[in-house]
């Protein structure tokens, strides 16, 4: 409430009624999400802010810290036998969920063989596992056919679709149909009486979370939540929400545009701070001509200058990086070999020799995404080298459906879209989105190519990581030439907030424990 | 008079119909649909296909159709396919906050329309009367966010007299709620206040020059007495007309208004669930409108008689 | 509504229209106007660069000697997309005023004569006008997709029914008066006697509600393009430029303020020339405003 009113609210005698004010005397984190919660399940969907909401929510065995590590989470300990087949996990002791029931190694496996019939990952592990089994309440075995390099890389796997613990009787619903129940064993719980789609999520401190006692690392370690409430408050625009935290009326921002940030650089009360990594992505579609033919797209990645086309979105040096590789520039597997420089007159010869002869190219651009400046300025490339394109403009609704046609153009089908995954779904071969090139099963473009997926199979089976870099290295090199998407560029999206909150985490993914806020 | 009520109460049944069944098939057109989004950006095609069964899209749309009207019939409207949520109850957290919304810029429109509106016509030709007319043209000229940005920008950013955005409920206290309507009722209250003022001018002046005012000056009345008792009165009937037309526009403008002041209402409700093809809320929301729209209008004809005793049903 | 008016006793048609604008200089001004924003949105493109060309480098520039109106978030130029807007705006307001009149005279003729269809064309009209105009084009947007064309098509939509209800009540009044009575008696058929008859005497109320929808629809468009409905982004509509601009309202206040200006002085002119053309034609309302 502003001065003015207060004191026409004190001259009039009006106090407020407490009672109608629960959150008056409590500790209220206002955050202002970047998208809105569609579904409480986040074993079905990929979608982040499901992904965001099952961090707030649940806990996972184990999870990626600082380094990019795994460490136990939820696992207090776990053993390995010499053949490495058996693996062998430990709950910590007195964890519950929020009903107040305790977490047992039946929740575990329920949990766990829910998640692995619809995560990429996750349907790897099943497919190599003999056995799961809950030995005693506080353990866990895993019994393998085969010797697997990702077992941990799997259950630590920190974007989504998560391997969350929910109780056995929620994990028993089909796979193909969303939980509607929230109980987890994270450090928040979900209110869902308070719950308004599209407006508001509300959640609470869980009296009965068990956090580990080292200090938060990365996304592993100790999950205290410093306050009471946290309150997700859906805005859709942006310039309302730059109001709203200039004004004090929320906490956080997330996804502050770029452009925003010289406005609130002179406000000592507001400071703004890197929130996730993404990769732009380019899409091809390649079941349909022009682009089943791979050399037009080995002219589009000579094409494509990766400098212009993210400082369509952002142009502070600090928030983006021109990275010449399929993988995100600070990935352990990070290698720029056999990366071309852009060109536009190769790109021109090439496009010459490719034999393309003016075919339609259907630009899909989802307008109110962050790719959408991206795919303007390729779009302007394209034209410039002589593709002919036809620009369509969208929102990400129709776009999500228009990508999964494998229709001609002229039946409305597609030639190219664009998207921004995160990094931890760009960092490594196996779990990359849009490397996986294995035909009908790979995502939306759908490359097809043998020798990539025989060496991202090997990728699993190596000893150790410097033969998983060699794979990697040898990925990419074929991927230069199959190309199965043309990187646009890596930037950062970034969050403003007040700052008088302390403790606030960047670990990639917005979470919101060990943030703590004055009364 | 009951039985015009019962008639034109007849008369909204096939319209709402229609309404029903245009919006069903609209949406049913309309590329992309739930089950995309609910699997997420890196789904298959297949887990796509499992998600739109579970949903019972894939079923024929008659079938759906009947499954809806089904429904409708037994005054339930049916569950959000992407939040699960009742569709009833989605509605009911949301109407608050327009409702009240729609109230204050009505009651601030008619605040600064008809003392306005009064002046100029009894002024007419004079300054005063060009200045209010200029503004209620400048009013009716400019889009409603152009209008919302600008007094969040002066009355919020840089005087801090009230919220930039959201809404307080009442259940809050009636003052911070209103505080919080102040800016969003404004900017509704723009382009209605100068549809109002002009409507009540012309009508004044059409009023001024009758007879029986005339004979009322001629009676010795003061012309503030005549004005009062009997001019504005008679005008009154088409200020209420414009009142009901109006309300289409004002229900069109909350949508904006919503959009720019981050008001948890239907308007907002509406666009994110066309947005995101909700079938049943956006199905549920346009019925709802419809109902309010046919309802208003309906009050509008009834309160012809309050105003015009000539007029008898 | 009389027949003899100031119009009807000129001789002939150029001198008439000389006299009525003699008479009328606000629609004359009005006009005038109208004639500069035409002009401007016909030459445009030809003497301007391409307003669509992207160039990063050169983005969020202020207003200067090298940009005029200054750059974009893209590196655009402000004036070639202002100026370029002028005729995206003049052509959605002059198709949906034609979509708009074709089939609100189509349909309100059909409804107001033909008394057999009037019931069912009119509770279908009802209907589209129980849906909020802005939220029928909405939808219709997202079903049609995003094109300068399904913006008119979306836009007319929601404005035709308003429109089929003026000329049906023009003509509900008219089939009542004697000389329409008389014409029918003597055995006119139906299309001549709409065209000799009804339509030159509906025409006043028509063209002054197609004022209001040339107006209207270009705020709508601004509108739609706004909430993100409206026009592809690739297009420099004035709605385009001003939903784009609105994050940078701070940063770079000319991308608002030129496209803001120009649609506000647009649509200003428009609906003061409707107001002049209300006044002008309908002289039992000018005789009343003049007390």
């Amino acid at each position: 409430m502003t001065s003015l009113t207060r004191r026409l609210a004190l001259a009039a005698g009006l106090v407020l009624p407490l009672a109608a004010l629960p959150a008056a005397a409590q500790t209220v984190l206002k955050v202002r999400p970047f998208g809105d919660l569609r579904t409480l399940d986040p074993m079905t969907t990929s979608d982040y802010m499901v992904r965001n909401h099952a961090y707030m929510v649940y806990d996972t065995l184990f999870a990626v810290d600082a380094k990019g590590l795994i460490k136990p989470q939820m696992a207090e300990s776990f053993t390995t036998s010499a053949d490495g087949l058996t693996w062998t996990f430990v709950l910590r002791e007195g964890l519950k969920f929020h009903d107040n029931t305790p977490v047992t190694s039946t929740d575990v496996v329920a949990s766990l063989k829910r998640w692995g019939e619809r995560d990429g990952l996750g349907q790897q592990l099943l497919a190599h596992t003999a056995s799961l089994t809950a030995t005693d309440p506080r353990t866990i075995t895993l019994v393998l056919k085969d010797r697997w390099g990702l077992v941990l890389d799997a259950l630590g796997k920190p974007s989504s679709m998560l391997p969350v613990i929910m109780p056995a009787r929620i994990a028993a619903t089909p796979a193909n149909q969303n939980i509607t129940d929230a109980t987890g064993s994270g450090p928040f719980m979900l209110v869902k009486e308070q719950w308004s789609p599209g407006s508001k999520i509300v959640y609470a401190k869980a009296p009965t979370y068990q956090p580990r006692k080292e200090a938060p690392d990365g996304l592993s370690g100790g999950k205290l939540a410093n306050v009471d409430r946290v309150e997700w408050l859906i805005m859709p625009d942006a310039q309302t929400a730059l109001n709203a935290l200039q004004a004090g009326e929320i906490d956080i921002f997330e996804e502050m545009p770029p452009d925003m940030i010289s406005l609130v650089k002179g406000n000592a009360k507001i400071t703004v701070s890197k929130l996730a990594a993404l990769q732009g992505v380019f899409r091809m579609n390649q079941s349909q001509p022009p682009f089943n033919n791979p050399k037009l797209r080995q002219a589009m990645l000579l094409l494509v200058d990766q400098e212009q086309a993210v400082r369509a979105y952002v142009d502070d040096k600090a928030l983006y990086t021109v990275c010449p590789s399929f993988y995100m520039c600070d990935s352990p597997y990070f290698t720029d070999a056999s990366w071309p420089k852009p060109d536009l007159a190769a790109a021109r010869k090439l496009i010459a020799e490719s034999g393309y002869k003016g075919e339609k190219i259907v630009v899909l651009d989802a307008t109110e995404t962050a790719l959408s400046p991206q795919t303007l300025v390729v779009s302007q490339l394209m034209r410039d080298a002589g593709l002919n394109v036809d620009y369509q403009a969208m929102d990400w609704g129709t776009l999500s459906s228009r990508r999964t046609s494998k229709n001609p153009v002229t039946q409305g089908g597609w030639s190219t879209f664009a998207s921004g995954p995160a990094a931890p779904d760009m960092t490594e071969p196996v779990g990359h989105l849009a490397l996986r090139s294995n035909c009908e099963n790979s995502w939306f473009g759908w490359p097809c190519d043998e020798a990539i997926e025989k060496l991202r199979a090997e990728f699993t089976m190596a000893p150790d990581l410097e033969a998983r870099k060699a794979i990697a290295r040898k990925i990419q090199e074929r991927a230069v030439e199959t190309v199965p998407y043309v990187p646009v560029g890596q930037f950062w999206l970034v969050r403003g907030q007040q700052a008088s909150l302390k403790g606030l985490l960047s670990p990639g993914v917005p979470v919101y424990w060990n943030v703590s806020k004055s009364r | 008079m009951t039985s015009y009520v019962l008639r034109r109460l007849a008369a909204t049944i096939p319209v709402l119909a229609f309404v029903g069944l245009f919006v069903f098939f609209l949406l049913r057109l309309t590329p992309g649909d739930p089950a995309i989004l609910i699997a997420g950006d890196q789904a298959t095609i297949e887990q796509i296909a499992s998600v739109r069964t579970q949903l019972g899209l894939d079923k024929p749309l008659t079938e759906q159709l009947f499954a809806w009207a089904g429904q409708l019939a037994q005054g339930n409207l049916g569950r959000s396919v992407l939040s699960d949520m009742e569709v009833t109850r989605l509605i009911g957290m949301r109407i608050e906050p327009t409702a009240m919304l729609a109230l204050v810029a009505i009651l601030m429109a008619l605040a600064i329309a008809l003392p306005l509106g009064t002046l100029s016509a009894l002024k007419a030709g004079s300054r005063i009367d060009r200045m209010v007319m200029a503004f209620a043209m400048i009013g009716f000229s400019s889009p409603v966010f152009v209008v919302a940005f600008f007094l969040v920008y002066v009355f919020a950013l840089t005087l801090g007299w009230f919220p930039t955005q959201g809404y307080v409920p009442l259940a809050q206290g009636l003052l911070p709620c209103l505080n919080s309507l102040v800016l969003p009722g404004l900017a509704l209250a723009m382009l209605y206040a100068a549809l109002l003022a002009r409507v009540t001018r012309a009508s004044l002046l059409e009023i001024l020059a009758e007879d029986f005012v005339r004979t009322a000056h001629a009676k010795g009345l003061k012309p503030r007495m005549v004005v009062l008792r009997h001019a504005l009165k008679n005008a009154a009937i088409p200020v209420v007309t414009v009142v009901g037309v109006g309300i289409a526009a004002l229900l069109g403008g909350v949508v904006v208004t919503e959009t720019v002041f981050n008001i948890p209402g239907l308007g907002r409700l509406t666009t994110d669930a066309i947005l995101r093809r909700d079938y049943p809320v956006v199905q549920g929301l346009i019925l709802v409108f419809s109902l309010v729209y046919v309802t208003v209008n309906l009050l509008v004809d009834l309160s012809y008689v309050l105003f015009d005793p000539r007029i008898r049903y | 509504m009389t027949v003899a008016g100031p119009v009807a006793k000129a001789p002939s048609s150029v001198q008439a229209i000389r006299r009525f604008l003699r008479l009328n200089p606000t629609i004359l001004v009005g006009l005038a106007v109208l004639a500069a924003f035409t002009l401007v949105a016909l030459i445009a493109p030809y003497i301007l660069p391409d307003p669509v060309r992207v160039n990063p480098i050169q983005r969020l520039r202020p207003p200067g000697a090298e940009f005029l109106f200054g750059t974009d978030q893209l590196g655009r130029s402000t004036l070639s997309r202002t100026l370029n807007g002028t005729r995206i705006s003049l052509t959605i307001g002059a198709l949906v005023t034609l979509l708009t009149v074709t089939f609100g005279l189509l349909i309100g003729l059909v409804a107001g004569y033909v008394r057999w269809l009037d019931g069912t064309v009119m509770r279908v009209m009802d209907g589209l006008m129980a849906i909020p105009g802005i939220l029928l084009a909405i939808a219709l947007m997202s079903l049609f997709g995003s094109s300068v064309q399904n913006v008119v098509i979306a836009i007319g939509i929601a404005e035709i029914p308003r429109m089929a209800r003026v000329v049906r009540s023009s003509v509900l009044v008219l089939r009542e008066q004697t000389y329409v009575e008389a014409a029918i008696t003597n055995g006119a058929g139906l299309p001549r006697m709409l065209l000799r008859h009804i339509l030159p005497n509906a025409a006043a109320p028509v063209i002054v509600q197609a004022t209001y929808v040339f107006a209207s629809a270009m705020i709508v468009e601004s509108i739609l393009s706004f909430l993100g409905a409206g026009t592809p982004p690739t297009i420099p509509s004035w709605g385009n430029m001003l939903a784009e601009a609105r994050p940078f309202m701070q940063r770079a206040p000319w991308m608002i303020a030129f496209p803001g200006v120009a649609l506000a002085l647009l649509v200003l002119t428009v609906n003061v020339l409707g107001d002049a053309l209300r006044d002008a034609i309908d002289p039992r309302l000018a005789r009343k405003l003049s007390v």
